[in-house]
């Protein structure tokens, strides 16, 4: 029963769990790049919120990053995973009353996955808006006057003028926050999404190497962030090019 | 304030449901602060050895602090729990032998010996940071004046480090508040898995509702999966980590396999 060589569980194939283990890394980045995707647009969002004219739209911002940087990540997991069918049910029930229709008592199914993001993605959007809000404050004031002086709207001056210079001095705030998310999608496994921690957890149980399963996931996880690490060194490559001889 | 019960208990929140599990919550408020009382100040005295060691220490020694804050500031929290919580009990017969056993076997201590490392890791980064901002010409001060070493950093870089390491060391106390949410999760995991193995049918069903492991051919993993299955009535009495079930499930089929001397005796 005891398999020859305690790292013959980590092999592939149907004897060992490599296999289970890489599915799981899939999950992980799937899962981290589409929180990713959401999270900066809505980092965004309540960037422009919080460097928006008026006090309403400004305090608005403001709460919501007060809000979900706040909360532990795996309370705002659990609200979503286990609130969101209520909160859909309530709304359905409402709009069914509304209609004048008979209420079904339904309530919509969330999947692990589109919960998983939305929460990563709702403490992502939250991180990254502050990341966003000082680099926004990071672009010199004589290119808002610029963009007026040609005559741009507000909006264009921002999209056009702002927005491009923005990403160059988010990017150190940004890959920060990346690893932290990168981090945080291991919360998901306790919804059951078979994610790398998952995976462990269930290769743990079967084989009763728990030790060789965690301390593999977690150096999975530190390899992931070396790789991120060089993809955002070639980025920065990228958004900074061009700039040491226009700077000097 | 009526309409508003009425909008809150519509949703799904309930004031008798609240007052009946308050007390409920005020004892978890407990046991998260006392996991943050425990691992914050233990780990901000493990921080300032590891901080010079990482700055000032010999070659070897920096190597081992920056693996070490390397590892514990680039894994998630969760995973070094369960590396904690569960990985320790392969080495239990060993733990106990030495003395220290009665640590990892308590979920909270493991979340406390987790969540101080964790912090150690982090706080003795802040630290380094602030000594390295000092500025040189203060230890070249204190060396003038004839310090030793410890003496430089106990009496000029530590106090101006200090002041310099206070908000970023604020910013971690929060963070570490929010971190210790994560410790319930090596009981409720357990709370959940010994209710569903209670169930013995559903216990099956499990393996269809994972789906893709349970449909793809992989005749290689069924034994074990039903193994783990036939743990089931321990698992309901209680708190079961997999190694404690691995123990009585190993030992049993290893009794055909190896001769009877072989056999470690189960623990009861």
């Amino acid at each position: 029963m005891t398999p020859p060589s305690p790292l013959a569980a980590l092999s592939f194939g149907p004897g060992g769990w490599g296999d289970e283990l890489l599915a799981g890394v899939g999950v992980t980045v799937g899962l981290a790049l589409t929180s990713l995707v959401i999270g900066l647009a809505i980092g965004l969002g309540v960037a422009a919120l919080k460097n928006a004219r008026g006090a309403a739209p400004r305090a608005l911002g403001e709460a919501y990053t007060t809000v979900f940087r706040g909360l532990p990540e795996l309370l705002t997991l659990f609200l979503v995973y286990y609130g969101a069918p209520r909160l859909a049910g309530a709304a359905l029930g409402l709009a069914e009353s509304l209609l004048g229709l008979e209420p079904s008592g339904q309530t919509p199914a969330v999947s692990a996955f589109w919960a998983g993001t939305t929460a990563l993605a709702l403490v992502f959007g939250a991180y990254a808006s502050e990341t966003f809000s000082g680099a926004i404050r990071g672009v010199p004031d004589g290119q808002r006057e610029a963009a007026e002086a040609l005559g741009f709207s507000r909006a264009q001056g921002f999209r056009l003028v702002i927005l491009p210079q923005v990403w160059r001095l988010a990017l150190p705030g940004l890959s920060a926050n990346w690893l932290t998310l990168l981090k945080d999608t291991s919360l998901v496994s306790v919804i059951a999404l078979p994610d790398l921690m998952r995976q462990s957890y269930l290769a743990s149980l079967s084989t009763k190497q728990p030790f060789l399963f965690y301390l593999t996931a977690c150096l999975i996880y530190l390899a992931l962030a070396g790789l991120s690490a060089l993809v955002v060194a070639r980025i920065e490559a990228r958004t900074s090019r061009g700039l040491a001889t226009a700077g000097r | 304030m009526e309409t508003a019960l009425a909008a809150a208990s519509w949703i799904g929140l309930d004031a008798d449901l609240l007052g009946r599990y308050g007390p409920n919550l005020l004892q978890g408020l407990g046991v998260t602060l006392s996991l943050v009382a425990i691992a914050v100040p233990i780990g901000f005295m493990l921080a300032w050895p590891l901080a010079i060691a990482r700055l000032d220490g010999p070659a070897p020694a920096r190597a081992a602090v920056a693996a070490f804050t390397g590892f514990f500031r680039g894994t998630p929290v969760l995973c070094q729990l369960f590396l904690i919580y569960y990985g320790t009990g392969q080495f239990r017969h060993a733990l106990t032998d030495v003395g220290i056993w009665w640590i990892f076997r308590e979920a909270f201590w493991c979340a406390a010996v987790t969540l101080t490392l964790n912090t150690a890791a982090y706080q003795a980064e802040i630290i380094r940071g602030a000594l390295k901002s000092v500025p040189a010409g203060q230890v070249e001060a204190a060396q003038a004046l004839g310090l030793t070493r410890l003496q430089t950093y106990r009496l000029v870089l530590g106090p101006q480090a200090l002041v310099l390491a206070l908000r970023p060391l604020g910013n971690e106390l929060v963070l570490m508040i929010k971190a210790s949410s994560i410790a319930s999760v090596i009981t409720v995991v357990d709370l959940m898995s010994a209710a569903k193995r209670a169930l013995l049918g559903l216990a099956r069903l499990r393996g269809l509702c994972l789906g893709r492991d349970a449909l793809s051919d992989r005749r290689g993993d069924r034994p074990a999966r039903l193994e783990r299955d036939g743990a089931a009535p321990d698992a309901a009495r209680g708190r079961v980590r997999p190694q404690d079930s691995a123990t009585i499930i190993t030992t049993q089929s290893s009794v055909s396999a190896q001769p009877a001397t072989s056999v470690a005796s189960p623990t009861p």
